[in-house]
C-alpha cells in the first residue's frame, strides 16, 4: 500500500509540472495589461446590449491555488438594463460583428460566448428580467 | 270571555342583546381567533421535530410540545364556533328585533282598540290627567260602559293571540342568549386561551432573557453600559472598532463565562439538531435573533439549524476576532514565512467585514470556513456547493469565493445561489494530495453540511423544485464522491479535473441507496495531468470520466476534437468565465443546457432527466439537467 501511495504521490507530482507550465511555452503577459484588455472588451459589448452598467465583480483570480507562477486571471462581470429584442440582436447582429472580427462564437441557452486566443467574453440575457449579465476574462497572466 | 274587554297588553320587554353588539362580539373573537391561528402555526411549528428543552428551559419546552399545539388549535376551532354562534345569534336577534316592533305595532294597536272600546260614547267627557292606562293602576281594564259583545269577543281573541306570540317571541330571545352563551362557554373551557397567551408570554419571555443577558454583560464588564439603547446593527459596528470586546464574546473568561442562565441553556439546547435551532429562530424577533447571534458568536456561528443569515451575523465575530490576531501577528513578525498567507487572510477578513459577506461557517483554528453567495429565499431555483481542492486553506479561501461568485453573478435570474465550501482542512502539498486521510476527514462533514442546505432550503420559501449541485474541484471532487458514500443530499454531483469518485467507490453499487437518483457530470482537460491519477490503484477511486452513469462534459473541444480558443489549459484555468467548461458548470449548476465531452453530442439538462435534444438549435445536441 505505501508503494501505492508513493506511486500516486509521484503521479500528482507530475500534475505541478503541468500545472506550472504554459500551455504553448511562451512567455506569460502580464496580468494587469491583461485584465485591462479584457475589462474594456466587456465594457464594450455591454454598452452595446444595455444601459445602466454595474460592475458585479471585479478581481484578478490565482490561476492555480498555491502555485503563484501559475499567475491571475480577471473574473469581471457587469449588469445592465435590456430591452426586448436584445438576446435576438445579441445572436445575429452582434455575434455577427464579432465574428467578422476574429472571434469564435458559441450560442448558448441564455446568450452568447465569445472566443479568441485566451480571452473569453460573454452575455446571458434574461429579458424577462429586464437585465442581462455581461463577463468574461482575458486568460491567465503574470 | 265573558263579555267584558280584555286587558291591555303590558309593554314587550326590551332586548337585552342587540345586532350590533353580537356584531361586535364576533368581531372580537375574530381577531382572537387570528391571533390564536397565528400561535397554532407557530406551535404547529415548533413541535414539528418534537424537540424539547431539558433543564432550566424545561418547562419552556412543555409548551413547545405536540400536544400544546394541539390544544391551542382546539382553543382555535372553539373560538372559530364561537365566531360562527356569534354570527347566527345577530341573525337571531336581527329576525328577533324585528318581531318585536312588529308585534309592539300590533300590541299598540290592539290596546288602542281596547281603550276606544272601553270610551264613553260621544257624551262622554273627557279623562283628566292622561289616558285611560295611566289612570287605570296596574293596567286594568276600564270597565265599559256601552259594551258591544262582538267587539269585546273580537279584542279578546286578538288581546290572547297577541300575548301569546308575545311571550313566544321572549322564549326565542332567551332561547338564542342561551345558544350563545353556551357557545362562548365552550369558548372559554378551551380557551386556555391562556395557554396561547403563555405561549406569547414565552416569547416575550425570550426578548427579556436577551435583555437579561445584554444586562449580565454590562455588569461584567464585556459590553458598554449604553448598549441596551443599540441596534443589532450598532452593536455590529461598535464590535468592529472594539475587536476586544469581540473576543471577549468568543472566549469569556471564568467571570464572564456564566452560561448557566436561560438563556445560555436554550442556546445550549439549540445546537442539538437542527429542528431545535430552526423552532428557536422561528421564534425570535428579528431583532433578538441577530443580538443572540452577536452575544453567542461561538454557539450561533456554526450552529446546524440557524439560518444562514443568522449564522453569517455571528461569524461576523469570528472574523473581527481573527482580523485582529492576523494583525497582530503581522506586526510581531513583520518578514515572517507566512507573510503571504497572513497578509492574504488579512484581505480575505477585511473584505468579509467590509462587503458585509455571508460567512456561514468559520473555525480559523481548524481552517473551516464557508460563504454564501447571493440569497437562499423564495426565489431560489438552484444551490451549488463548491468544494475546492489540494492547498486550500482561509488564506486562499478567496479563489473559490471569486469562483463561485462568477456563477452567481452571471445568472441575471437571482435564481442561483452558490456556497463556497471549505469545511476543514485540505491536502497543503501534492504529496499530501496522494493521502485520503483529508478525505476521510472532510467526506462525513461535507454530507452533514448537504443536510443544513437542505433544512435552510426547506426552510426558506424556496420551492420543493429546488435543486442541489455539489461540485468537487481537483481534491474536492474526491472529498465530494466519499461524502456520497455518506449519504450526501444532492440532486446532482460534478467532478471538475476530479481527482476520482472517492476512496472505495469503484462502481455505483459502491454507493448507499440513498444516491440512486443522484445525477453525475465530470469534466476533465485533456491536457490536465490529474486524469493520470484518476482510477489509479490505491487512489481516489474510479475515474469520474469513466464512472458508470456519469456525462462527461466539454472542457473546451471543438468539432475536429482540438482545443477551443479561449481557455488556459491547466488544472485550474476551466473556471475562466465564459470559457467552455466555464460555461458547462453553469448550465449544470442553474439545470440547463450542457455540451458533452463527445463534440457530436450536447445534452440538455431540463426537463425529467437529462435527454440528448437533437433539434436543438445551439449547434450540437444537447441535453436537458434535472
Amino acid at each position: 500500500m505505501r508503494i501505492v501511495t508513493a506511486a500516486g504521490a509521484v503521479l500528482l507530482c507530475l500534475v505541478t509540472a503541468a500545472c506550472t507550465d504554459s500551455d504553448d511555452g511562451s512567455e506569460m503577459r502580464d496580468a494587469e495589461t491583461v485584465a485591462a484588455e479584457a475589462r474594456a472588451e466587456i465594457d464594450d459589448l455591454a454598452q452595446r446590449l444595455g444601459t445602466d452598467p454595474e460592475v458585479r465583480h471585479d478581481t484578478l483570480v490565482d490561476c492555480e491555488v498555491g502555485d503563484e507562477d501559475a499567475g491571475k486571471y480577471l473574473s469581471y462581470n457587469v449588469h445592465v438594463r435590456v430591452e426586448p429584442g436584445t438576446l435576438e440582436r445579441l445572436r445575429t447582429e452582434i455575434a455577427a460583428d464579432y465574428e467578422a472580427d476574429g472571434w469564435t462564437v458559441r450560442q448558448d441557452p441564455e446568450g452568447t460566448r465569445f472566443l479568441k486566443g485566451q480571452a473569453s467574453i460573454g452575455a446571458k440575457v434574461y429579458e424577462d428580467k429586464g437585465g442581462a449579465a455581461v463577463f468574461g476574462s482575458g486568460g491567465c497572466g503574470k | 270571555m265573558g263579555g267584558g274587554l280584555p286587558p291591555l297588553i303590558g309593554a314587550i320587554p326590551e332586548m337585552e342583546c342587540i345586532p350590533a353588539a353580537a356584531k361586535r362580539i364576533a368581531r372580537r373573537l375574530r381577531t382572537i381567533h387570528e391571533n390564536v391561528d397565528e400561535v397554532t402555526t407557530w406551535a404547529d411549528k415548533r413541535s414539528a421535530d418534537g424537540a424539547g428543552w431539558t433543564g432550566d428551559a424545561a418547562e419552556a419546552s412543555d409548551h413547545t410540545s405536540t400536544r400544546y399545539a394541539r390544544r391551542i388549535a382546539a382553543t382555535g376551532a372553539a373560538l372559530y364556533a364561537g365566531i360562527e354562534a356569534a354570527h347566527d345569534f345577530e341573525s337571531d336577534l336581527e329576525a328577533l328585533d324585528k318581531e318585536r316592533t312588529e308585534l309592539d305595532t300590533a300590541r299598540i294597536t290592539l290596546n288602542d282598540e281596547i281603550r276606544a272600546a272601553a270610551a264613553p260614547p260621544v257624551t262622554a267627557p273627557a279623562l283628566p290627567g292622561g289616558t285611560l292606562s295611566q289612570l287605570l293602576p296596574g293596567g286594568a281594564s276600564p270597565m265599559p260602559l256601552l259594551l258591544d259583545p262582538f267587539l269585546a269577543t273580537q279584542l279578546t281573541l286578538r288581546q290572547i293571540a297577541l300575548s301569546s306570540a308575545i311571550r313566544t317571541w321572549g322564549e326565542n330571545v332567551t332561547a338564542a342568549e342561551e345558544r350563545f352563551i353556551a357557545a362562548l362557554a365552550a369558548v372559554d373551557t378551551y380557551g386556555e386561551g391562556a395557554a396561547a397567551v403563555d405561549e406569547v408570554e414565552y416569547t416575550a419571555n425570550l426578548g427579556a432573557h436577551v435583555d437579561n443577558k445584554l444586562d449580565d454583560l454590562v455588569k461584567k464588564g464585556v459590553l458598554p453600559a449604553d448598549v441596551a439603547a443599540m441596534t443589532p446593527e450598532q452593536l455590529r459596528e461598535y464590535l468592529i472598532d472594539h475587536p476586544e470586546t469581540a473576543a471577549l464574546l468568543l472566549r469569556p473568561g471564568p467571570t464572564a463565562n456564566n452560561k448557566d442562565g436561560t438563556l445560555d441553556s436554550i442556546i445550549e439546547d439549540a445546537k442539538e439538531n437542527i429542528g431545535t435551532a430552526q423552532d428557536l429562530f422561528d421564534t425570535l424577533s428579528p431583532r433578538d435573533a441577530a443580538l443572540i447571534a452577536l452575544l453567542y458568536p461561538d454557539e450561533v456561528g456554526n450552529m446546524d439549524g440557524a439560518p444562514f443569515p443568522v449564522r453569517a451575523d455571528a461569524n461576523l465575530v469570528g472574523v473581527i476576532d481573527a482580523l485582529d490576531r492576523t494583525e497582530y501577528a503581522l506586526a510581531q513578525d513583520p518578514s515572517g514565512d507566512f507573510r503571504t498567507e497572513l497578509e492574504d487572510s488579512r484581505a480575505l477578513y477585511q473584505s468579509i467585514i467590509t462587503n458585509d459577506r455571508q460567512i456561514i461557517l468559520f473555525d480559523e483554528g481548524h481552517q473551516r470556513i464557508a460563504e454564501l453567495h447571493g440569497t437562499i429565499d423564495a426565489n431560489t431555483k438552484n444551490v451549488g456547493v463548491l468544494v475546492p481542492g489540494t492547498f486550500s486553506d482561509i488564506s486562499n479561501f478567496q479563489v473559490v469565493a471569486d469562483r463561485s461568485q462568477s456563477f452567481v453573478d452571471a445568472d441575471y435570474s437571482g435564481g442561483l445561489a452558490m456556497i463556497s465550501w471549505q469545511g476543514g482542512e485540505f491536502p497543503p502539498s501534492l504529496i499530501e494530495a496522494a493521502s485520503k486521510g483529508y478525505a476521510d476527514d472532510l467526506a462525513p462533514k461535507l454530507a452533514s453540511f448537504s443536510e443544513v442546505v437542505q433544512a435552510e432550503i426547506d426552510h426558506s420559501g424556496a420551492g420543493p423544485d429546488t435543486r442541489t449541485t455539489y461540485a468537487g474541484h481537483s481534491y474536492g471532487g474526491a472529498v465530494v464522491g466519499l461524502a456520497e458514500t455518506y449519504g450526501l443530499q444532492a440532486d446532482r454531483v460534478l467532478h471538475i479535473e476530479s481527482a476520482g469518485m472517492g476512496q472505495h467507490v469503484d462502481d455505483p453499487s459502491d454507493l448507499p441507496a440513498s444516491q440512486d437518483n443522484v445525477d453525475r457530470y465530470s469534466m476533465t482537460d485533456e491536457d490536465d495531468f490529474i486524469s493520470l491519477v484518476q482510477g489509479a490503484p490505491g487512489g481516489h477511486g474510479a475515474d469520474p470520466d469513466t464512472f458508470d452513469g456519469t456525462t462527461r462534459l466539454a472542457t473546451g473541444l471543438d468539432k475536429d476534437g482540438d482545443p477551443i480558443v479561449g481557455l488556459s489549459h491547466s488544472h485550474s484555468a476551466v473556471f475562466q468565465e465564459g470559457s467552455e467548461p466555464w460555461e458547462n458548470m453553469f448550465q449544470t449548476f442553474t439545470g440547463g443546457t450542457v455540451t458533452t465531452f463527445d463534440p457530436s453530442e450536447a445534452i440538455v439538462l431540463k426537463g425529467d432527466s437529462p435527454h440528448i435534444d437533437e433539434d436543438s438549435d445551439l449547434g450540437k445536441q444537447k441535453v436537458d439537467i434535472d
